[in-house]
């Protein structure tokens, strides 16, 4: 199944400009960086052999993507791991001030990630595209929405997820 | 009314990625080398057509398969039937038996509710799909001078192109609120809420695709 050498190459590069950035949007959507580092290399995987650039190849991966991740979720056990039913603390022997430091950013992860799984499957996912800088099309090429709705539907999940982080940050 | 998509990109670049930033892990270190050699030893076609039971099925299931074809013939007491159901479910429950089995025809024809799903199972590099809208709530898919395999159930059609080079034409209803069709893994045309949504993907080659 070797490709022809154009399509080779325009490989490599889309893979070298989007693979980061998929996989982030994928750790923050499930929350469990294996399984994201999967889906992320399978929507690869298919992309080369799809043999041809998709005509929106960002919005063609994200779609990709949340597919695959529907079926992950869908078909096996595998579940998210949240973060706080995993904390690891630093050991005794470090300074004080790091271990006070791990704290925070651990409680901030904690709250983050409790806002964000609070919200809509499909205004998560347009929040995470977004801050990944899909544009209005390419977010509703992937999310299969209509662009016009595209913008209240991130003006909503932005309102949900900061009043959910303030409150949580307020019981903390 | 939403805002423009550039007051976002402060906002956005802002408070909300320094927040999101909390969640982030280092990358696997995989390169395009790695996943390339990956998708080279992967066995098979780039795409998987059906599932293998479905063709033991389809062999067993000719008799069943008959009915299918009589429902698109014209004036068959099956195709008046289906034509009278008009709500979803959209197939009767005799076409519900042969709903698990490739059909070979030149056609099929249902009665949509209120949305319907048609799914070419292959990428097409070559041929056409013509796209006409329709008065009534007949939804049409025919193959120009071919047979495919067709399932027509549970609110959608699903065609075997395993030619991957013929010409279809699919007649949609005017009336039908939500309908999408996809080619392989693209979403080609998508209806929402009455709503073409015009974003949707093209596919890439000598393969074509015209809309009303």
């Amino acid at each position: 199944m070797n490709r022809d050498e154009p399509f080779a190459g325009a490989f490599r590069r889309v893979f070298e400009s989007e693979f980061d950035s998929l996989f982030r949007y994928l750790n923050r959507l499930t929350g469990d960086s294996t399984s994201a580092g999967d889906i992320a290399q399978e929507t690869f995987v298919r992309l080369y052999r799809r043999g041809a650039m998709p005509r929106d190849t960002r919005a063609w991966l994200a779609a990709v993507a949340n597919n695959l991740v529907r079926d992950e979720y869908r078909t096996s056990s595998r579940r998210r791991v949240l973060l706080e039913a995993n904390l690891h603390l630093p050991d005794s022997c470090e300074a004080r001030s790091s271990l006070e430091d791990e704290l925070l950013r651990r409680e901030r992860e904690r709250r983050v990630r409790r806002a964000l799984d609070g919200l809509p499957v499909r205004s998560r996912q347009a929040l995470l595209l977004r801050s990944e800088g899909y544009s209005y099309r390419e977010i509703a090429s992937a999310l299969d929405y209509r662009v016009s709705g595209v913008g209240k539907l991130i003006v909503r999940a932005m309102e949900e997820f900061r009043r959910a982080y303030e409150e949580a940050d307020a019981s903390a | 009314m939403h805002p423009p998509e550039d007051e976002w990109e402060a906002e956005v670049d802002g408070e909300l990625s320094e927040l999101l930033g909390a969640l982030d892990d280092p990358a696997p270190s995989v390169s395009a080398e790695d996943v390339i050699r990956a998708a080279e030893a992967r066995p098979g076609p780039a795409r998987k057509i059906p599932h293998a039971a479905l063709w033991a099925a389809s062999l067993a299931g000719l008799t069943a398969a008959g009915i299918v074809v009589a429902a698109i013939v014209p004036g068959s007491p099956l195709r008046e039937a289906i034509e009278r159901i008009g709500a979803d479910p959209v197939v009767p429950a005799a076409e519900d038996a042969a709903s698990d089995l490739w059909s070979r025809q030149s056609g099929v024809a249902l009665v949509a509710g209120r949305e319907i799903e048609i799914r070419f199972e292959t990428t097409q590099s070559q041929g056409s799909i013509e796209l006409v809208a329709v008065g009534g709530d007949s939804v049409r898919v025919e193959v120009r001078d071919d047979a495919v395999g067709f399932i027509v159930g549970g609110g959608s059609i699903r065609i075997q192109n395993r030619a991957a080079a013929a010409s279809y034409r699919i007649s949609l209803p005017e009336q039908l609120p939500a309908a999408r069709i996809t080619v392989g893994p693209d979403t080609i045309y998508r209806r929402i809420g009455g709503e073409v949504v015009r974003d949707a993907f093209q596919p890439d080659g000598g393969f074509a695709f015209t809309e009303p």
